[in-house]
């Protein structure tokens, strides 16, 4: 019996464990037009760290992050950007008070970033949940275990 | 609702108030409070509309600033580090406080303007005012006033929060004409494979900056230049290499000035009762002629001659061997006197060329940067070659972080090597007093060789150092350096007393009561700062 509910238990935890390891947490989303169908987390980072203005497509690239301090943010400065706030903080201080770049625009929400993305044609945000709209598309999905990259 | 795009952490806001109730004003619409109302009601309609989010942004000024309050001590009693530390704890010297608006136009247009405060006592000026137009987001257009990227930091070397030191490393940055400049820049970006790079060509005339060194302002400038710059970023690497090069007009420099009066001598017309006509207050050449050699046949006109006068009509053969000794001793301190006769101007037009590679590696827990750079003045200016590593651990908010830098000297700068004025010692053995108008003439030329010195660089320096981020956009920093100098050189630790002799604040006393202490070997020194940005 103990040994039943043992295995059991074991079961049930390496189940709920792979079922996390594999659940989406972040749908990267470019606009439905945008002729590219995925973005590896490498060129993500270098579209949102504005170390490149492209994709590689050629087609000029316009980020839109979430709000500091949200859930969405979070997850994209550690799986993408492998960046904390502070790091983040520090790269941006180089950039703004050289009069070269400035952070790319916040939008305060998932619904937010899918207007903006479906509204700009170089648009590339990141969600928490699967998009909505047919404007956009999902070109990378980061899940728990995946890493950035 | 109303999202204002000003950065402020909740520390720094605690710090800026001032700032604060700028930015939350900051945008400033010529419109009406009725308009503004039924705006803002529309604005709730539309609440979750991201565009006009963004196009909310149009139009709006962002503000941003960033603080550095720095201090600092040295171990030396008689000289200043780079003239900001010296063996009293300072905390006004290196500290700067800066605010930068930028101003969204139109999609392709921009404006920003960044002010900055220095030392607390500098006022106020503007470092950055510019507009900017994009062409396409990767080529984009700057007029007006910039700062030159000669090295890897000298577009915010204000802004310390951006850099892991307390303090930039001087034997790179200490002494330089990168500054701000009015003129245009043109910078591309564009990606190899998976290297992104940046390049930049600018061009520009600056003239209303003196060169200095730490807050030692030694000439005026008015230069005309162009450089080009190219950083590459791969994976966590980032490279870059700039070359400029400049066209200098040099005035009232602190040499010209200041020093070769102690040469020349200087004359001045009072213009007072009984001084109507011009007053020539003696230099090392008036002194060595008038007052030691003389012309060798007029009686009074200087101690040799008198000497030899005297010796050739007396009636002792003994002393005629000593005449040939002091005839010699004549031509011979002609010839001492000859490299300070050659000391050249610096005011003049000349030019110069820069030339930097850097290097900054970071993968979020070692970081790495290092540069070798190499200033090159056509003239009297030292020409150098400086360089760089540092590197750091971060662990947690912690960073500590070691560096080592040097500068030094290379190839031959228009300066002639100036040394002492010796006198033949079997005189001075002989004739009672000439030791002591030697000793004279050496009042003279004791400013000038330490002004020599101080116009070559040879210095290592060690840093040990911690960054420590309490918090998002505050950093506090502690290092301690062990500078060591070589060859005689100052280094950056300069003489209190050769700084208040350029300064021009050596004035009501006489030449023999400034005596110019001799280089440190090495100096010991510590530095604390806090920067934030907001």
């Amino acid at each position: 019996m103990l040994k039943r509910l043992l295995v059991f238990l074991i079961g049930f935890s390496l189940m709920t464990f792979a079922s996390a390891q594999g659940q989406v947490e972040l749908y990267v989303i470019v606009n439905a037009n945008n002729s590219l169908d995925s973005l590896s987390a490498d060129q993500l980072e270098r579209l949102f760290l504005l170390k490149t203005k492209r994709f590689e497509n050629g087609e000029s690239a316009e980020p839109v992050n979430q709000s500091e301090g949200s859930k969405a943010r979070e997850l994209f400065n550690e799986k993408v950007l492998q960046r904390n706030e502070q790091q983040l903080k520090y790269y941006w201080s180089r950039k703004m008070f050289s009069g070269s770049d400035k952070p790319p625009p916040i939008a305060v929400s998932n619904s937010d970033t899918e207007t903006f993305v479906s509204e700009h044609p170089g648009g590339v945000g990141y969600l928490t949940r699967q998009p909505q709209s047919d404007q956009v598309k999902v070109v990378l999905t980061v899940k728990r275990q995946a890493g950035g990259r | 609702m109303l999202k204002r795009v000003c950065m402020i952490s909740s520390l720094s806001r605690a710090v800026g108030l001032a700032m604060i109730g700028l930015c939350w004003s900051g945008p400033v619409w010529a419109e009406s409070l009725e308009e503004r109302v039924s705006q803002l009601e529309k604005q709730q309609e539309r609440q979750s509309n991201a565009l006009e989010l963004v196009s909310e942004m149009a139009g709006k000024v962002e503000v941003s600033g960033f603080v550095s309050i720095r201090g600092g001590q040295i171990d030396s009693e008689e000289t200043s580090y780079v003239t900001t530390l010296t063996d009293e704890w300072t905390f006004s010297e290196e500290s700067v406080f800066g605010l930068q608006f930028n101003s969204t136009l139109s999609e392709s247009m921009s404006a920003s303007l960044q002010l900055k405060a220095s030392g607390l006592r500098d006022g106020v000026e503007f470092e950055w005012a510019y507009l900017e137009y994009a062409f396409q987001p990767d080529l984009k257009l700057r007029a007006g006033r910039l700062r030159a990227p000669g090295y890897m930091l000298s577009e915010y070397l204000d802004v310390g929060y951006a850099y892991p030191w307390a303090q930039v490393p001087y034997e790179v940055y200490g002494w330089l004409p990168f500054n701000r400049y009015e003129g245009l820049d043109l910078r591309h970006w564009f990606s190899v494979g998976d290297a992104d790079l940046r390049v930049t060509a600018y061009a520009g005339t600056s003239s209303d900056q003196k060169l200095r060194l730490g807050n030692f302002e030694y000439t005026d400038q008015t230069s005309r230049f162009a450089g080009l710059e190219v950083q590459m970023t791969y994976d966590i690497y980032t490279f870059r290499a700039g070359y400029s090069r400049y066209r200098f007009e040099l005035t009232g420099s602190a040499l010209d000035v200041y020093l070769l009066p102690l040469v020349n001598g200087v004359t001045i017309v009072p213009g007072i009762e009984p001084y109507v006509g011009e007053v020539k207050v003696p230099g090392l050449i008036d002194y060595a002629d008038d007052v030691m050699s003389g012309d060798g046949v007029t009686p009074g006109s200087g101690f040799l001659t008198d000497m030899i006068l005297l010796f050739s009509g007396d009636a002792d053969p003994a002393n005629d061997a000593l005449i040939p000794v002091l005839e010699n001793e004549r031509s011979a301190l002609a010839a001492q006197l000859q490299p300070y006769q050659q000391i050249p101007s610096m005011n003049e037009d000349t030019y110069g060329e820069f030339f930097g590679l850097g290097f900054s590696a970071d993968n979020g827990e070692y970081l790495i940067m290092a540069e070798l750079t190499s200033s090159y003045i056509e003239g009297v200016f030292p020409d150098v070659e400086g360089g760089y590593v540092l590197v750091g651990y971060r662990f947690g908010n912690w960073m500590p972080y070691v560096n080592v830098a040097t500068v030094y000297t290379v190839g031959n700068n228009d300066f002639p090597a100036l040394v002492p004025i010796q006198g033949n010692p079997v005189i001075e053995a002989a004739i009672p007093g000439y030791g002591q108008l030697v000793e004279g003439a050496n009042l003279f030329t004791g400013g000038l060789i330490a002004a020599m010195n101080a116009l070559r660089l040879e210095q290592d320096t060690y840093t040990l150092g911690v960054r420590w981020d309490p918090a998002v956009s505050l950093a506090i920093k502690a290092e301690m350096f062990y500078a060591n100098m070589s060859d005689g050189s100052y280094g950056f630790a300069l003489p209190k007393q050769l700084l208040e002799l350029a300064a021009g604040n050596s004035s009501g006393r006489s030449v023999d009561e400034i005596t110019i202490s001799s280089p440190e070997e090495n100096v010991t020194g510590v530095r604390l700062s806090i920067d934030m940005v907001f």
